[in-house]
């Protein structure tokens, strides 16, 4: 009965979020803030889990969880349908040079900090190397929404694009790193946790194999479908749904596969594509508002002492890395003082919460043998964001505001 | 070729999967693949049987039939060698048992999202005008097949038992049994209905009048069983009396929820006015919603009875509701469900395929005790409706192929039959009872379309319907 109250108080809110009068408030600074991160959408989750009004168990989540892996594979197969051929003629070297040095810097400085802060309260080293260095791929990257900075800065047009495609960049990039490490570490109750170089080779080669296998089978399903469009959903629902579930069963990354099935897809697929990249995007707000509301209700917020540290550290430690890759963008473009549009950088990747929850159904994330449960590294993580959030909102509104605020 | 090709490749991509799967994952991780693998398959399967004119729905079935836990049991695994099975030990079958129960909260969002589309299939003013008709049809098929089916059983006992037990039935479990048999053999699948109406883009008097005696003959059988079970009951345990106040509560389940179907149907309706924009994840939550109602216990206030609702009775309230009453501002949301209906058809039967218990027919006595009630429900079906056609002056085109449209069975009889094995779960009857039942879904659900869609196709109601995808508009 309790799940049926919270699905009723879920249904009304989504009804309210759909009105003219929540619409318009969302084009206000604060709604905008709130509503562009899907951080309303976390929260919502949170307050009918089991630390708000406790209508929805994250048990009662996991028995929906294809439902969750499909919303991973769907997120990753749009992360993939960037991966296009030409990107790299399409994208300036120093795009790829700034998403790299981010990538490196976060996993280096963020996972460093996670150690430190987990060793001061004696966690073993080989207990905290998988969560640290997940907390470095979560740190890299930012949100690659613009529109919201872009509306009121007009100087800083050059600098937008530029933002935007270092965020799916490093999407990408993320996706690839976090796929590498989430098979490279064992759980096995004598030996506790161990990581080994072959486990992460074969890794990469399965889900290497996979990807490619269900990305050719996505190009010749759709050349079966025709022009259908019930045949076409088939096809997309089915491949998404079989790629995120093969992932899993293998104990891969659902992302990662489907990424690179999407990356295949994008290739090699002709006339068909425009329609599965349509329909891809077209459903990404929804599937999004499902991923944040089952992180709002896996999200635990009984934090330990060490992982409020953690948190706090990597507040700090990330936005230490953001200030470097601003400074890298200014001495790229030639710019003397940093346009208000920078502060975009701060802005956590939506990605991350997407990868915190894949972490946190995944058996390495429900595990006891980790210094920190799945639930606690989606609670990290999420205010991590909504703190780089408030940062920016704070420092982009600082900034004069000349230009008309009507949209 | 192409078909069967790709149908082999995926096969081979899901038994890799499980093949090398990881130890530490659960039970529920393999769902996501076997929905996307039962998916895939039962579409390329549906596009097999199109391609040699037979119904897709058929395709749908056999392959979750091929794939599912039933045929494995049988001996198929003795077609692999012993390293693979080892192996597969973790993972057995393509679809094991415990992923079919999985999979029906699958089924239950489907059932609902069908039932909403069948509900919008049906137009009141049409319904009132046939209403005699209707009724009739609807008594005459239910009475007169289950009391043939009743009668030959009871009659064949001695020489040949259609159920067959170790120990000898006292003449009252005869009668409780052998009376499920009748009526639950006398009921159709509304969902199999509306898939090859859909199918067919079927439209005329013989699609209208099927779509309506069947699920005018679910709410029927459904009232008849709850009050059989009671009677049942009754008779058989000396601890359980007659109650009326179960009766009472069969009706309020009922009541409750067609009452509760239709008020959602206009809270839809005003949803999808007021809101217009995600409309698929918007039916997605409402046939969730439904689904999760009908796993919930409403205690009846004065009486010790429970009551649950049927989603299968609300989704079409519901959807009977906004086509008749909100019809301008439902439209989108019909338009919605009719794009997502494949998938959804494509996953439900491959699911229903999967569930199917085929052990009956491994034990020729039973197949044969099997094949006689369904020659027997069969020649009900046939005679009753062509006597009670011609009473009723059905035009003879197509009054020669009703029978047909009314053989196909699958989600609501497995259902019933379900109900009974737990509902006398003590009785040495039951078990025997509930395989039978089972066994005869499995032939009417494999046959039935088959005819159903010969009668629609002989009948020149296929390819009639509107693109706005109703019928009679």
């Amino acid at each position: 009965m309790r799940l049926l109250i919270g699905l009723t108080i879920l249904v009304t809110l989504a009804l309210l979020a759909s009105s003219q009068r929540f619409y318009r408030w969302r084009r206000t600074r604060l709604g905008a803030a709130l509503t562009t991160g899907g951080w309303l959408m976390v929260a919502i989750g949170f307050a009918v889990g089991p630390f708000g009004a406790n209508f929805v168990l994250p048990e009662q989540l996991l028995e929906v969880e294809p439902l969750i892996l499909f919303c991973l594979g769907w997120i990753g197969l749009m992360v993939g349908l960037q991966a296009h051929r030409t990107l790299p003629r399409a994208v300036p070297g120093s795009v790829f040079a700034l998403t790299g040095i981010d990538m490196l810097l976060s996993v280096l400085v963020l996972s460093a900090t996670t150690l430190a802060i987990l060793a001061v309260f004696d966690v073993a080293i080989m207990s905290a190397l998988p969560v640290a260095l997940l907390m470095g791929v979560f740190g890299a990257g930012w949100s690659a929404e613009v529109r919201s900075l872009q509306r009121r800065v007009h100087d800083a047009d050059h600098v937008m694009p530029v933002i935007r495609a270092a965020a799916g960049i490093s999407s990408l990039a993320a996706v690839a790193v976090y796929g590498l490490l989430f098979k490279s570490f064992s759980i096995d109750m004598l030996d506790g946790i161990t990581w080994s170089a072959w486990d992460m080779t074969l890794g990469v080669m399965i889900s290497l194999g996979v990807g490619m296998t269900m990305g050719l089978m996505g190009k010749w399903l759709m050349s079966l479908a025709g022009r259908s469009e019930g045949e076409f959903l088939v096809v997309l629902l089915g491949l998404v749904t079989l790629t995120a579930g093969a992932a899993a069963t293998l104990g891969y990354s659902p992302l990662l596969v489907a990424a690179l099935a999407g990356a295949i897809i994008v290739n090699f697929t002709g006339k068909p594509l425009q329609r599965f990249q349509r329909v891809i995007i077209e459903a990404e707000q929804p599937v999004a508002m499902a991923l944040m509301l089952v992180a709002g209700v896996l999200a635990d917020p009984r934090l330990s002492p060490q992982a409020v540290s953690l948190m706090l550290a990597l507040v700090i430690m990330r936005g230490i890395v953001k200030l470097i890759d601003q400074r890298i963008i200014r001495r790229q473009m030639k710019i003397q003082h940093n346009p208000p549009a920078l502060v975009g950088l701060i802005r956590q990747n939506p990605l991350a919460i997407a990868m915190a929850v894949g972490y946190a159904i995944a058996p390495l994330g429900r595990s006891e043998l980790t210094p920190l449960s799945g639930g606690q590294v989606v609670m990290i993580v999420v205010m991590i964001g909504v703190m780089a959030e408030a940062f920016a909102f704070l420092q982009h509104g600082s900034h004069e505001q000349p230009e008309d605020m009507t949209p | 070729m192409k078909m069967l090709v790709s149908i082999l490749l995926l096969c081979m991509v899901v038994f890799g999967a499980l093949l090398l799967r990881d130890p530490g994952i659960d039970q529920r991780t393999i769902t996501a693949l076997s929905i996307g693998f039962l998916m895939l398959g039962a579409w390329l399967t549906g596009r097999l049987f199109a391609g040699i004119k037979l119904p897709r729905i058929s395709g749908y079935l056999l392959f979750g039939m091929l794939v599912g836990p039933s045929l494995w049991a049988l001996g198929a695994e003795s077609l692999l060698p012993a390293v693979v099975l080892e192996k597969l030990q973790r993972g057995t079958p393509l679809i094991s048992s415990a992923q079919v129960v999985d999979l029906r909260f699958i089924k239950y969002l489907a059932i609902s999202l069908i039932a909403i589309t069948a509900g919008g299939e049906i137009h009141l003013d049409w319904l009132l005008k046939q209403g005699k008709r209707i009724a009739a049809l609807t008594l005459a098929n239910v009475l007169g097949v289950a009391g043939l089916v009743f009668g030959v059983c009871w009659a064949l006992h001695g020489v040949l038992p259609v159920i067959r037990t170790d120990e000898a039935m006292t003449t009252m479990q005869l009668v409780i049994a052998y009376g499920f048999l009748g009526l639950i053999a006398s009921g159709n699948s509304p969902s199999v209905a509306i898939a090859l109406i859909n199918e067919c883009r079927a439209d005329g008097p013989l699609s209208r009048t099927t779509l309506a005696v069947t699920v005018c003959k679910d709410l029927t059988i459904i009232v008849f069983f709850a009050a059989l079970i009671s009677v049942g009951k009754g008779l058989l345990d000396e601890q359980t009396a007659i109650s009326a106040t179960f009766l009472l509560a069969v009706g309020a389940q009922l009541g409750g929820s067609i009452l509760l179907g239709a008020l959602l149907g206009l809270v839809m309706a005003w949803f999808v006015e007021h809101v217009r924009g995600h409309l698929v994840f918007f039916v997605v939550v409402s046939c969730f919603l439904f689904a999760l109602l009908g796993e919930q216990k409403f205690h009846m206030p004065g009486t010790d009875q429970h009551i649950h609702l049927e989603p299968l009775l609300m989704a079409l309230a519901a959807g009977l509701t906004m086509r008749n009453f909100r019809p301008k501002r439902s439209e989108p949301l019909f338009k919605t469900i009719e794009e997502m209906s494949l998938p959804v058809y494509c996953l439900f039967f491959a699911v229903a395929g999967a569930e199917l218990d085929l052990s009956v027919f491994a034990v020729a006595s039973a197949a044969l005790a099997a094949g006689i009630v369904v020659v027997v429900r069969a020649v009900g079906v046939w005679a009753v409706v062509t006597w009670t056609g011609k009473r009723l002056g059905l035009e003879p085109e197509w009054r020669g192929k009703l029978w047909l449209a009314l053989t196909p069975q699958a989600g609501v009889t497995l259902a019933l039959a379900t109900l009974v094995v737990q509902s006398f779960a003590g009785s040495p009857w039951a078990g025997a009872l509930g395989n039978l039942l089972l066994g005869l879904v499995a032939v009417h659900a494999m046959a039935g379309p088959i005819a159903y869609r010969w009668a629609l196709v002989s009948s020149g109601e296929a390819g009639k319907m509107a693109k706005s995808g109703s019928i009679g508009h």
